[in-house]
């Protein structure tokens, strides 16, 4: 409120020489009058009105009436396109948390949709820019080459699900492409363009609803893991098309939204994987980072080692900002992390509690847990997740905070998309304390209870997509 | 509704639009910016005239900043949601207007709010029509915007 008040009481003294004009002669100051506003009117967002308090309002309607307000007029469309609107939102405490939701369709194109969870109306996003890096893909060997490497180090089952057909890369632009969201943006990071990994950057502006390119990585990465610190995106690990195929990246780089620039970040030591018995195993089984998730203000990141047809979890590590150095997880979080898949959103931290969902080998028993860092443990907090749909997608769920409440995203009996709100009942601790006292009589928990005494669920919004898969997720607040 | 002249001696007498005088006391009159700076550069015994203001909206002006004055903090709320009820959508553009004109700091948050509750469901030619904007795009443009509208919201089928 203090600038638009500034801002006002700069214009009165627009008003004050019309004052000074007052004279006994009302005809003629009229006229002057109208002449000088009559230029001013035009320009204004709403006649006779000062433009700051045409802002008051505007900045107060719902941001779903947004696309078709740039209708009004030509000042409407350049307002509500400018970045001054959306700090009058954030001052008048309007802004307003979407879900950004990222899925792949039966030609395994992909496209954003966007959810105002209260309006519950979806919007489309512009396409991505169907741009090939001319000079990133002339860089690619041949592909079979590449398919061997994938199947040789085997990344995750999901990289072949991605590969489902031989001419997957040419006709998939971004695929294995890193998502993030940052400073009211959204990010598409590297993935592969026809036989090489892309180090390439597109961000989405939702206020100017158009995609460009910013600066790109360092690195070429595919399927990399992005996570926000202090407003910074940070991506790490991922593949990349080396001379001998596909290599997996221990290296991290983080970007400065404001001003645009890669920085580089230490490398994961994988300190685990350098304490394998032989050189033998050292060298065949590769290190990858299977996730990533900020949390206190540090980047967790588990990790495991693959080597066809292993795999095998090797905790993970820690990166801290202000030390500028990874540490080894605890070995609770490390090893019970219980997301594991390549490419899917399967942790988030709502409300400062980190969850993660365990998506478990049978459609039945998807559970939710939450990590206790007191006991280092993670306990059950949702028992069973529903889901209606045997889907073999990649990511049959996704989970997001918004509103404050952890939701899920997944599909329903009819394919329907639906996002669902977890309202926990009771506090997780005090129940899961009296519950869980080993992991062994939580398996005896009959798990009909936990799932009706601990959540309530609420269909936040669905849509039907035709065959659409899920792929990610995130959430923006303007 | 304007104080008797005979209530306060040093009352600001103000002019509207429409030729009406209102004496105000100098509490009043100082809660709107645009006056307070007028009292600071001339003589208060000066009668100011609102080129911009008729009486009805001045009125409500008057009306608000009263009863808000004589109003316990608990029922400001309450007094608030009366005081706009009782305007029609109207009387409200009118009385914003006259709001950011006399800068009534009072007002300056609840009217922006009113208005944009009442609004946010309207049409754009409704808003056009409303607020008196002219539509200043080609057809071209107009018609490169409701693609882009379309596409938002047309769901998934095309491509």
């Amino acid at each position: 409120m203090g600038s638009f008040f500034s801002v006002a009481s700069t214009k009165s003294k627009s008003y004050r020489s019309e004052w000074n004009e007052i004279s006994p002669n009302e005809a003629c100051k009229r006229q002057r009058v109208s002449a000088t506003t009559f230029v001013e009117e035009s320009s204004r967002l709403i006649p006779h009105l000062p433009d700051e308090l045409s802002l008051q309002i505007i900045a107060r309607l719902p941001r779903i009436r947004y696309l078709n307000l740039r209708l009004v007029s030509r000042k409407w469309k350049l307002t509500i396109t400018s970045s001054e609107l959306y700090k009058v939102r954030k001052e008048l405490g309007t802004i307003e948390e979407w879900l950004y939701l990222l899925i792949k369709d039966e030609d395994s194109k992909l496209h954003w949709h966007s959810l105002d969870p209260r309006s519950q109306v979806w919007e489309r996003l512009p396409p991505m820019p169907s741009f090939v890096d001319e000079e990133e893909s002339r860089k690619g060997s041949s592909r079979v080459w590449m398919w061997n490497m994938v199947e040789g180090i085997r990344i995750a089952e999901v990289i072949r699900g991605f590969l489902g057909r031989k001419d997957a890369f040419d006709e998939m632009p971004f695929c294995g492409c890193a998502i993030g969201a940052v400073a009211g943006c959204l990010y598409v990071l590297g993935g592969f363009s026809k036989t090489s990994t892309m180090r390439c950057v597109w961000k989405f502006d939702p206020i100017q609803s158009t995609w460009s390119k910013v600066t790109s990585m360092s690195n070429g990465r595919a399927y990399c893991k992005t996570g926000i610190l202090d407003n910074k995106l940070y991506v790490v690990g991922g593949v990349s098309q080396g001379q001998a195929g596909l290599i997996p990246l221990q290296s991290a780089e983080v970007f400065d939204p404001s001003t645009e620039t890669w920085s580089n970040v230490p490398s994961m030591p994988f300190s685990r994987a350098q304490v394998l018995p032989t050189p033998f195993l050292a060298d065949m089984l590769k290190p990858i980072a299977t996730g990533l998730t900020s949390y206190m203000g540090r980047l967790c990141v588990p990790q495991s080692l693959y080597a066809w047809p292993f795999f095998v979890d090797v905790g993970g590590e820690i990166y801290d900002p202000e030390t500028n150095t990874w540490i080894e997880m605890p070995s609770g979080m490390g090893e019970g992390w219980p997301a594991r898949q390549a490419g899917t959103k399967l942790s988030v931290v709502v409300d400062g509690e980190l969850y993660a969902l365990d998506p478990s080998s049978s459609i039945e028993s998807g559970k939710i847990k939450v990590y206790d860092q007191g006991e280092d443990a993670w306990k059950v907090v949702i028992g069973k997740v529903p889901i209606y749909y045997a889907s073999d997608s990649d990511s049959p769920y996704l989970l997001a905070g918004f509103h404050g409440k952890l939701h899920v995203i997944t599909k329903d009996i009819n394919h329907d998309i639906v996002v669902l709100r977890a309202d926990l009942r009771n506090n997780w601790d005090s129940s899961a304390s009296t519950t869980t006292l080993s992991n062994n009589s939580l398996n005896e928990f009959p798990e009909s209870t936990v799932d009706s005494d601990a959540v309530v669920w609420k269909v936040v919004a669905s849509r039907y997509f035709e065959q659409a898969e899920l792929v990610s997720c995130q959430v923006i607040d303007i | 509704m304007a104080e008797k002249a005979s209530e306060s001696s040093n009352s600001i007498s103000l002019n509207t639009v429409d030729g009406k005088i209102f004496k105000v006391s100098p509490t009043i009159a100082n809660q709107m910016q645009t006056i307070q700076s007028l009292i600071k550069a001339y003589d208060s015994s000066r009668v100011i005239s609102l080129p911009h203001v008729n009486a009805f909206h001045l009125s409500k002006i008057i009306e608000y900043l009263e009863g808000k004055s004589a109003t316990t903090v608990s029922a400001v709320k309450e007094f608030e949601a009366q005081f706009m009820k009782d305007l029609s959508l109207k009387q409200l553009k009118g009385l914003l207007i006259a709001v950011g004109y006399l800068k009534v700091n009072e007002l300056l948050e609840l009217m922006p709010k009113t208005v944009a509750k009442l609004i946010e469901n309207k049409s754009v030619e409704f808003l056009r029509k409303f607020f008196g904007i002219v539509n200043d795009f080609t057809p071209s443009e107009e018609a490169k915007i409701r693609e882009e509208i379309a596409w938002a919201f047309d769901g998934v089928d095309e491509d």
